[in-house]
């Protein structure tokens, strides 16, 4: 029973054999003990727990839609249930020896679809970081080349989702912290729209702006975790009731009559040149392949990724900001910088700055999406570095590095817009390389659409990290 | 008068929090930076609904442009 498998694979085979279940899950156990913690991504085992579940599943429902799918997920999502209080630290030691308070809504859907909990994975701290450092947990080496950063904050959800031990993981994403990730480890993410998949028992970081989403390393397994994790949730009050789509029933339509804009202006500008011209390419092979594309112009768009860092300090400091006299020495230095940061946002300020958010996107998604379904940008805006090299601590090169870092995603999360990125080759040493599709809201499904055109084209996971061994 | 009187403030609650001066003022700093930003952003105050009324509206109005 290989790794690197799909979750149509693993279906096709647990509604073959249902003692597949338990047989796959031990294994996967049994990687994150050992490649996880190598690769310095698992955080939290609970084989008792998981082995239950899987059996129990065994011999129940095959149609559930994710029967019997191994999946293990960032530290931050809680499991809290009479049988099991998992920890949930926040990737802090500052929350040493803290637990769930609840389990996580997306959690008790993914458990409910069938899905094997395998456990938790590295977080930055607080997920208040886009490079993966994390000084308490450990910094989760890359698959591809462990010298190099897997990106922040799900680290640990990319480390073991691209090391092939399971199809998927869940990530939470902020200012980047799905798409970073998985971009740099060669995988889908996907930042939903705001409101779509519910935080609820998720450790929070800004309220405005937190969202939930998986990595996987193909469409499919993308959509059909999707499926299984939107839905209202009153416990979350950024909730919003959208329709409930098959995210896998137009998966495979094609780009034919697709509109998608390439904002050069800011995105391609603002990314180093190679990074532009491969997302060039890429622009150029979809409208080969049946898109209308075209160049478009989004104003102000470049005010939005340090209003992004301002809203995500300001609301860290009204969560976490009342405990720093006993916590900050716990903390990393970074995670300490930029809650300060936000400690100097008055009242009136954090008042102006969301009707600010509010009128931006007012403004402006009219008239874009009035011209385009969706448009393409690079993810990284340079060739990722080694975790040697953006090691920067506090020193004042973290903030324009951070802000740096989050130039071409940040301003996603500050519109509230749907994302997908997905890789679609390697840079100069050999690592991933990504592009991101944006979208209106709750316009997943379209996304999901063009990025599995972009997926068969590419074709990127016909290689596969060279020192990871599968069974 | 007043922004200095508050920033001060902030500056002595985090000090007496024990956290040391030299990242209190590069935390004040990068802040200001970005609260100027804010500051210049046009806001049309007119505008009376929140991010999350806009996305409500969004999701009722759900509706397609692609021709397949």
């Amino acid at each position: 029973m290989p790794f690197y498998q799909s979750i149509p694979e693993i279906l096709a085979e647990n509604r073959a054999d249902k003692t597949a279940i338990e047989t796959r899950t031990e294994m996967v156990i049994s990687a994150l003990d050992g490649l996880g913690r190598d690769l310095k991504a698992t955080v939290f085992l609970d084989p008792e727990f998981s082995h239950n579940q899987a059996r129990i599943l065994s011999s129940g429902n095959e149609n559930l839609p994710l029967f019997g799918v191994p999946l293990a997920h960032k530290e931050l999502y809680g499991r809290k249930q009479t049988e099991a209080v998992w920890p949930d630290e926040g990737g802090s030691k500052s929350c040493k020896g803290q637990k769930a308070a609840k389990t996580a809504t997306t959690i008790a859907k993914l458990d409910s679809a069938g899905a094997v909990d395998c456990g938790r994975l590295v977080s930055v701290e607080y997920a208040l970081g886009v490079t993966g450092h994390n000084a308490y947990a450990g910094t989760p080496r890359n698959p591809w080349n462990r010298e190099y950063i897997c990106g922040g904050s799900s680290s640990g959800s990319a480390a073991v989702v691209a090391g092939g031990i399971v199809p998927g993981a869940m990530g939470s994403d902020t200012g980047g912290s799905i798409r970073l990730p998985a971009a740099a480890c060669g995988l889908v993410g996907i930042k939903p729209t705001q409101g779509l998949v519910s935080r609820s028992g998720i450790f929070p970081l800004s309220t405005s702006l937190d969202t939930a989403g998986p990595l996987t390393r193909s469409v499919e397994d993308s959509a059909l975790i999707l499926n299984a994790i939107t839905g209202y949730d009153a416990a979350d009050t950024m909730s919003i009731e959208a329709k409930k789509i098959d995210y896998t029933k137009e998966l495979a339509t094609g780009l034919k009559g697709l509109r998608i804009g390439l904002p050069e202006r800011y995105f391609l500008e603002g990314s180093d040149s190679d990074i532009a011209d491969k997302i060039a390419e890429v622009f150029d092979r979809l409208n080969q392949l049946g898109a209308r594309g075209h160049n478009i112009e989004i104003k102000g768009i470049e005010n939005t990724n340090p209003l992004n860092v301002l809203l995500i300090a300001t609301e860290a400091t009204l969560i976490h900001g009342g405990r720093l006299a006993d916590i900050h020495a716990d903390l990393n230095a970074q995670t300490l910088m930029r809650i300060l940061t936000g400690a100097f946002t008055s009242p009136q300020d954090y008042a102006r700055l969301l009707a600010c958010r509010a009128d931006y996107i007012a403004r402006t998604l009219p008239d874009l999406f009035d011209k385009v379904d969706m448009f393409l940008t690079p993810v990284w805006p340079f060739a990722l570095p080694t975790i040697e090299q953006s090691d920067v601590g506090s020193n004042p090169e973290a903030a324009a590095l951070v802000q740096k870092i989050g130039h071409n995603t940040r301003p996603v999360n500050f519109l509230g817009l749907p994302a997908i990125c997905l890789p679609i080759g390697f840079d100069k040493n050999g690592l991933p390389v990504s592009a991101q599709l944006v979208g209106k809201p709750f316009s997943e499904d379209l996304l999901l659409r063009a990025a599995h055109a972009i997926e068969r084209e590419y074709r990127f996971w016909d290689s596969r990290p060279a020192d990871i061994k599968t069974a | 008068m007043e922004d200095k009187r508050e920033i001060s403030d902030v500056k002595e609650k985090l000090a007496a929090a024990g956290i040391k001066q030299a990242d209190i003022d590069l935390a004040a700093e990068t802040s200001a930076t970005l609260l100027d930003l804010l500051a210049s952003y046009p806001l049309d105050e007119r505008l009376k609904k929140s991010v999350k009324d806009i996305f409500e509206d969004a999701a009722t109005s759900q509706h397609r442009t692609v021709d397949n």
